[in-house]
């Protein structure tokens, strides 16, 4: 087991004048391990995902690479936690996709040179070299979700959160996107609904309900025990 | 999925290959030249018109691309245009005339420009010529969701047509404001989402680009030429 990259005790959180998302969720995740995060629609998924980039904040510790998530290591941990959003055109906002792959690093201020290296390997990483200059809303809905991995993957993060990155893609985009990341060294926490393409990628499977994890295992193992099929 | 602005009109011709921040200044500059002309007619005007058409036709637009244009601001340019003809002005004949002239060789300008340099080129360059940044942040927002949006509203009206055969009894108008309630809101929440991609994307308030190579002497003679010659014209 490598070294503890997330550590997650005892997060509850619940939004303002709404219903309790999260309730004493304890997590761990390791470096070179691969987690996926099983649940119903509203089970508390997305938020448990926010709390580990500091976008939400709730009772309980968090602690990425180290690093308690607090106001002053949002720049740091934000530099070394990668987020795929749910749905991409939310987070595809430059006028093309490599200046929008190139938003990260620039952001981190790095030299051109380096960030021409990075986007280069990017989009190279998710075969989109051929778009590079096109506007993303002339993009697939496949082709989208995989310019906003490139823009993820450019900033070179110890740790990938993939929220829902299969939604809308086809079969063959579906596999395309489990090599890509499956040759990905990072560390990744994967929100998915689909059993299939969690046992594909992940080594192990937390399941949540109603705002807590209920259960740990295998993905096969939970998708059976809480028939996820 | 291909949106509105899918490519530019002319992006083949040599105006298209030169630098936008040089097709932008040029053209703001030729266009606030134009204005400063005196009302009466004069060769000047001939001459203007002439170096407008050689630019039209460096630029391989299509006349119809540009009279489009032209036409969708004409309701515009006349009610301008009528104001010093009620106005019982002396010379309120020329005055209407300038003003014609004036807003359509603005309008020809930047059609011009606006099909041979992308939006997002023109925002660049507006940020480099130093526009406040939170008036070109906003512009660069607005250019990449609008087409997010209009995509909204497409999908809102597919899905409309197929429960209603695109047939409507009765209010039509009601349904439109419904619709645009309904893109607003979700507008909105996407606005939430956004904020929270930028901040994990390290966003500091500015949008850093990979720049294009800084201008050369000779993009720079071109950015000049133009209102130059406009210049010449209004001193001469």
């Amino acid at each position: 087991m490598g070294d503890l990259l997330i550590e997650v005790r005892d997060l509850a959180f619940r939004y303002p004048g709404g219903a309790q998302a999260l309730r004493g969720v304890n997590f761990r995740l390791h470096r070179s391990e691969t987690v996926a995060v099983l649940g119903a629609n509203g089970s508390g998924k997305t938020t448990f995902l926010n709390h580990l980039v500091g976008l939400l904040s709730g009772e309980g510790s968090v602690r990425v690479c180290g690093l308690p998530v607090i106001a002053a290591n949002l720049g740091r941990i934000r530099q070394r936690v990668g987020m795929l959003f749910q749905d991409a055109d939310d987070q595809i906002f430059m006028p093309t996709v490599e200046d929008d792959v190139a938003f990260g690093p620039l952001n981190l201020g790095l030299p051109a040179e380096v960030v021409r290296e990075r986007v280069e390997w990017s989009l190279e990483q998710v075969g989109l070299n051929g778009q590079r200059r096109l506007p993303p809303h002339n993009l697939s809905a496949g082709e989208r979700r995989r310019a906003a991995l490139a823009g993820v993957l450019a900033t070179n993060p110890e740790i990938l959160l993939l929220d829902e990155p299969a939604t809308f893609l086809d079969p063959p985009a579906k596999r395309a996107l489990v090599r890509t990341l499956g040759s990905l060294p990072q560390s990744k926490v994967l929100v998915t609904h689909e059993v299939d393409f969690a046992a594909a990628l992940a080594d192990r499977a937390v399941f949540f309900e109603d705002g807590a994890i209920v259960a740990e295992g295998a993905v096969s193992e939970l998708a059976d025990r809480f028939k996820w099929r | 999925m291909r949106s509105v602005d899918a490519g530019l009109a002319a992006p083949r011709s040599p105006l298209a290959a030169a630098h936008p921040t040089v097709k932008l200044c040029a053209a703001l500059a030729t266009v606030v030249l134009i204005s400063t002309f005196p009302p009466a007619p004069s060769w000047r005007q001939g001459v203007t018109v002439a170096i407008l058409l050689a630019v039209w036709g460096l630029a391989r637009v299509s006349p119809g691309y540009v009279l489009r244009r032209v036409a969708a601001a004409a309701p515009f340019i006349a009610l301008a245009a009528c104001l010093p003809l009620v106005s019982g002005l002396p010379g309120a004949g020329a005055l209407a005339g300038a003003v014609v002239f004036k807003a359509t060789s603005a309008i020809v300008l930047l059609s011009i420009l606006a099909a041979t340099t992308p939006v997002e080129d023109i925002l660049q360059s507006l940020c480099r010529l130093g526009v406040p940044r939170a008036f070109a942040l906003t512009a660069v927002l607005m250019n990449r969701y609008l087409f997010v949006l209009l995509d909204e509203w497409r999908g809102i009206s597919r899905a409309r047509d197929c429960r209603t055969g695109g047939q409507l009894a009765s209010g039509r108008c009601r349904m439109w404001a419904n619709q645009a309630a309904m893109v607003f809101v979700r507008g909105w929440d996407r606005s939430a989402r956004v904020a929270q991609a930028l901040l994990t994307r390290g966003f500091r308030g500015e949008f850093p680009r990979l720049q294009r190579p800084d201008l050369g002497v000779a993009e720079a003679a071109l950015a000049v030429a133009l209102p130059l010659a406009v210049l010449l014209l209004r001193v001469v």
